[in-house]
Order: C-alpha cells, then sequence, then structure tokens
C-alpha cells in the first residue's frame, strides 16, 4: 500500500505544466522537471503557470532538448543517499557530454540563449563551457573560421592591436 | 549605457528586448481584457490602449526579463480561461487535452511544422551565421570566463567587435611573467585595462595578480577593493622583497570581500586594525611568505585562517570566534632562505577559536599558546583534529597537555618531529607520558616524520 503510494508520487512528480515555445508547441512536464528553470521555478511560486507557459523566444526544437535535458536532471537535486544514484550520475554525465558535443554552431547558440532566458544555470554553464572549449587553443584565424566572424579589420588596424596586447599572442 | 557599448546588470534586458514581443504581449493582455469583456460592448472602452498602458508599466517596473514575463502572467491571472488562452495559440485545435503533446509526440510535429518554424526564425531573429558576436553582453562574459586571461585577451583581434570585450571580465587574472617581466609594460597596461573598465562600470570578482616591484600595485589592490572585489589574490615576485602593502594606499574596507591571498607582502602593523569591522564578509584569508608586524587578526566572520611561512614579527593575537580552520606552519625545509634575518622568537597567542574544529600549529620559531576563557570553560569546543610541532615537548609535553585538555571533542593529534629532534629531545619518560596521553583519552596518535 504505502509503496505503491511512493509509486505513484515519483511517477507523478505532482503537479503538470505546460510549456508553449515560440511557434505554439506545447510541452506537458511536472513541476519538478519545470522547476530547474529558475524562471518557472518564480512563477509557479507565483501560481501564474495554470494556463500555460509562454515562452516566447524559445522555438519548438530548442525546447525540445531543453525539456529532455531537464527530464534527465530532475533527480539532481532530490535522492542524495540513494545508492541507486552512483550509476545514474555516470549516465548523466554521458547523456550531458554527448549532448553538447552533438550540436552545431547555430543550435548551440540557440540553447545558450534559451538556457540564459530560462535561467537554468547548469544548462548554461554547460553550453558556455562547450563554446569556450571551441574557442581554447585555437588561433584568432581558427576562431574566426569556426564562429563565421568577419574579419572587418584592415591588416594594420589588426597589426596595430596585436602589438597592443603582444604578451597574449606569444607562446 | 555608455559610449563603449557596457550595459549595467539589471538595466540591458529592456535594450534587448524585442518589439515584437513586447507586441505579442500587448495582444495577450487585450486578448484577456477581450475575453473577460466577452459580449458586452467594447466600444466604451479602448482595450488596445488599456492593454498597452498595462504592458508599459511593467516594462518599467521589472527589474529584469523573467520579471516581466512573470508580471505580465500575474496581470493576466485568471483574466483568461484556458480555453481562450489555447485558441490564441492554435486556433484549429478544438479541444483542449487533445492538444497537449507530449513532447516524444512532438518531435513529429516539429517536422510536420518546419514551415512555421522557419517563418518564425526569419521573423523575429534575423540570425546571420555570426552568432556569437551577437550574443548579449553578459553572455559573452560569461563564455570566456571559461577560458584563460590570455585566451581571453586573444579574441580582441577576431574584430572590431571583439576588441574590447575580454576587458569587461568580470575576472582578471595577470602575471607578469606573462610579460617576460617587463614592468614597464605590465604596468602600463594594467593602468589602462583598469581605466577602460571604470569608464565601462565593469563589475568586478576576481582580482588576481603577480606583480614585481611594482609600487603602483598598492593602487590596483585598492581599485580591486573599492570595485567590490569578492576575491582579492596578489603576489610579489618570490625573488623579490615582500611587497609593502601600505595602509596609506590600500584601505581594507569592504562589504565583499570574502577572500584574500597575499603571498611575499609585508603587513604593516595597522593595515588589519580595521579588518574586524570592515570587511564583514571576509571567510578565507591566505597568507604565504609574508612579513607580519600585525599584532592582531580578529574577525568574527572569519572561518578559515592559514599562514604559512610566514615571518611573524611581532607577538601575534588571534580572535576570531567563527574560524573553522586554523594553519599556521612552515613547509620552508630549508633554512637558507635569505631572509633568515626575520627569524625571531614569537608568540601566537589564540584569544578566541571557539568553533574551530582543525588546527595545524606546526612552526618551528615560535611559541603558541591561548587564553583560557574564565570559569574554566574548555576553549576549543569543537576541536577534532590538532596538529602540533617540536615545541609542544616542552616540560614533559605540558602545551600538549594543556591543548588537550580544552578540547572535549578531540579525536586525533598528529605530532610532527623530525626523527633527529625525536632523537636528540625525546627521552624514555617523554615517550611514556606521549602513550598515557593518547591512552587516558582514546585518542588516534599519529606521528608524522619529516
Amino acid at each position: 500500500m504505502a509503496a505503491a503510494a511512493a509509486e505513484a508520487t515519483i511517477d507523478g512528480g505532482g503537479k503538470m505544466i505546460i510549456l508553449i515555445s515560440a511557434d505554439g508547441k506545447r510541452f506537458e512536464v511536472t513541476e519538478a522537471v519545470a522547476s530547474q528553470s529558475q524562471l518557472i521555478s518564480n512563477m509557479i511560486e507565483d501560481d501564474c503557470t495554470e494556463n500555460g507557459v509562454r515562452l516566447p523566444n524559445v522555438d519548438g526544437d530548442i525546447l525540445t532538448m531543453v525539456v529532455d535535458y531537464c527530464n534527465m536532471h530532475a533527480g539532481d537535486a532530490a535522492a542524495d543517499g540513494d545508492t541507486t544514484k552512483a550509476s545514474s550520475t555516470e549516465e548523466l554525465k554521458k547523456f550531458d557530454a554527448e549532448l553538447v558535443q552533438a550540436l552545431e554552431n547555430p543550435v548551440l547558440f540557440k540553447l545558450i540563449l534559451a538556457a540564459n532566458f530560462l535561467n537554468i544555470k547548469s544548462l548554461l554553464d554547460m553550453t558556455c563551457q562547450r563554446v569556450a572549449d571551441m574557442m581554447s587553443g585555437k588561433t584568432p584565424e581558427q576562431m574566426r573560421e569556426t564562429f563565421s566572424i568577419e574579419n572587418d579589420f584592415t591588416p594594420e588596424e589588426e597589426a596595430a592591436i596585436r602589438q597592443e596586447n603582444a604578451w597574449a599572442f606569444d607562446d | 549605457m555608455d559610449e563603449l557599448g557596457i550595459i549595467e546588470q539589471g538595466v540591458d534586458w529592456r535594450t534587448r528586448l524585442g518589439q515584437d514581443i513586447r507586441d505579442c504581449m500587448t495582444n495577450d493582455i487585450l486578448f484577456s481584457l477581450q475575453t473577460k469583456l466577452q459580449s458586452t460592448s467594447t466600444t466604451l472602452i479602448d482595450l488596445q490602449k488599456v492593454a498597452a498602458r498595462i504592458e508599459e508599466r511593467i516594462h518599467t517596473i521589472a527589474s529584469d526579463y523573467g520579471d516581466y514575463l512573470r508580471r505580465i502572467c500575474l496581470t493576466r491571472g485568471d483574466l483568461d480561461s484556458y480555453d481562450v488562452f489555447l485558441n490564441d495559440c492554435q486556433r484549429q485545435q478544438a479541444s483542449i487535452r487533445s492538444s497537449i503533446l507530449l513532447h516524444q509526440e512532438n518531435k513529429q510535429g516539429v517536422l510536420s511544422n518546419q514551415v512555421a518554424l522557419n517563418d518564425h526564425k526569419e521573423h523575429s531573429h534575423h540570425y546571420e551565421k555570426d552568432m556569437i558576436s551577437k550574443l548579449p553582453n553578459d553572455l559573452v562574459q560569461h563564455i570566456m570566463s571559461f577560458l584563460s586571461m590570455r585566451e581571453a585577451v586573444r579574441t580582441s583581434v577576431l574584430s572590431h567587435w571583439w576588441v574590447n570585450q575580454w576587458t569587461f571580465l568580470k575576472s582578471i587574472q595577470l602575471n607578469i611573467y606573462w610579460f617576460h617581466m617587463d614592468r614597464e609594460k605590465f604596468s602600463s597596461f594594467l593602468d589602462k585595462l583598469l581605466l577602460s573598465r571604470v569608464h565601462a562600470d565593469a563589475p568586478m570578482d576576481t582580482f588576481e595578480l603577480k606583480s614585481f616591484a611594482i609600487d603602483r600595485a598598492n593602487c590596483w589592490i585598492n581599485h580591486a577593493i573599492k570595485h567590490n572585489a569578492k576575491v582579492l589574490k596578489f603576489a610579489e615576485y618570490g625573488k623579490w622583497e615582500p611587497f609593502y602593502l601600505d595602509p596609506n594606499l590600500v584601505e581594507l574596507n569592504s562589504r565583499y570581500l570574502e577572500t584574500l591571498e597575499l603571498t611575499n607582502v609585508a603587513l604593516d602593523a595597522t593595515i588589519f586594525s580595521q579588518l574586524a569591522n570592515s570587511c564583514p564578509a571576509l571567510q578565507n584569508m591566505l597568507l604565504t611568505d609574508c612579513l607580519l608586524e600585525v599584532e592582531e587578526i580578529s574577525s568574527s566572520s572569519l572561518k578559515n585562517l592559514d599562514i604559512i611561512d610566514c615571518y611573524i614579527l611581532k607577538d601575534l593575537s588571534i580572535s576570531t570566534p567563527s574560524l573553522v580552520s586554523l594553519c599556521i606552519k612552515n613547509e620552508r625545509t630549508d633554512n637558507s632562505s635569505f631572509r633568515n634575518s626575520y627569524l625571531i622568537f614569537a608568540t601566537v597567542i589564540i584569544i578566541d577559536a571557539s568553533s574551530v574544529s582543525s588546527m595545524e600549529l606546526l612552526a618551528m620559531d615560535r611559541q603558541f599558546t591561548f587564553v583560557e576563557k574564565d570559569g574554566g570553560e574548555p576553549m576549543f569546543k569543537n576541536l577534532r583534529n590538532l596538529s602540533l610541532g617540536l615545541w609542544c615537548i616542552n616540560n614533559m609535553f605540558s602545551p600538549l597537555r594543556r591543548f588537550v585538555r580544552h578540547s572535549p571533542m578531540l579525536r586525533m593529534v598528529t605530532l610532527r618531529i623530525s626523527p633527529l629532534d625525536w632523537k636528540s629531545h625525546l627521552t624514555k619518560e617523554h615517550q611514556e607520558m606521549l602513550i598515557s596521553i593518547r591512552d587516558r583519552r582514546g585518542l588516534i596518535l599519529y606521528i608524522d616524520w619529516y
């Protein structure tokens, strides 16, 4: 009896919340999952998620990823002493690594914007770290290529700036 | 906003908020208003204006984008019914229940709605290929915070937009080694950097400097304190004289300072005099290779105090009721240091360390003692781990016995002694005494040979 009741709470995870993307896609998630977004967590506290939460600057494809991420990480905060968590921590790491590695440039940046807007710190850190990793160890030329940054300097201007911060460029 | 395009946190969200989103919100409000009025006349009131005013008001008072959305949501509150909201989003859907797509189903939905999705992108985002240069400044800062300082500076040659981005980093770490010890270049670089940050009002979190014989470092350190740095680390070049932290130029007075780490610095008798009142957030202090003329370290917030390889030139009293960990030790194995002229026998007096749970008192050239509380109350109520050096064997371990007596929770005692000292100083009686101290209290005793 007690076990069944406990199971029901875990499965149900309390109230459901509807997230609505910019293009009108709807996602039904538990409060626990959605609360990983500080933005939505505040909304839940203020009791104004009844009619669904509109996210006017998050596209459906990005929100799909965010919801996947939040579903995976929902158990994070709760149940620390749980021994079954040890293996799932590994799984989580793997999931995160795969998620972030697979991202192509435009999607990665949209995910950063979404994580920032929704205020999901772990996702924001992870995606920003990924961009930093893509910059790290590269020459400016390689960085420009990686991120399609247009070099709008004249050769003289560029040389002058390099000269100014010469210490950062010699190896 | 100033001419450099830097926007202070908490203000910038408005400039970033597109008119399309505002219009969308205004329409939502309008829709709610219309629903409330339902079939009654709408000619008596210009709902469009009402909605626009509501939106405008919220836009003005909201502290950030999230707050804006939350407040908009609150104003709508119970105005709109679920059906109306749904109709607004997906008019073609007839029933509420059938329209709630779980995200698994939605993946298919993404494909079928591809056209609509693309329309939306073009409409609201105007993304070109270079997306990183179009991120809001605070996000670029966040990305750069994962880079080393040198890597961050290298972004300055990417394009015009990038020239100054790195100068607004919250965390500044500079090492004169990177400038091949060229003090002129290092100094003018720092002056320029800090000046441009002042103009831009860039917030500071961490300031970490490795300098070499530059007096102006006093001004840079003071700058960091004045600009609310939480972490301040300063190291003078190890082969140079201790840097004189000038109390006339550096005012240790900050509500924000949490961590202070100084290496090879001379600390004047007055430099910490106001610490107790002026740095209420200070939790960690690490002094390495410093000269301490300071006579008192007093702070009610300090949690960790480490004094490593320092020369304590005057008797030093420590009064830190929140302290959890205290470590005063010499790790230098050789005594060939050119600063042997500073060796002096000074006493460290612990006046208050009632919260401390771990204590290492391992310096050879000094004595440690503590002031007993009135009424014979134990001094170290929470102490669990205690490490002591050779000084504690005097008078048949009298200092050790005194520390043990005042530490009711003590579990582990470590003695750090060289085999040579052990042989020459410890008699059989000493060893018996040590064992009796251990057994009487059921302590774990560990001899750490070095």
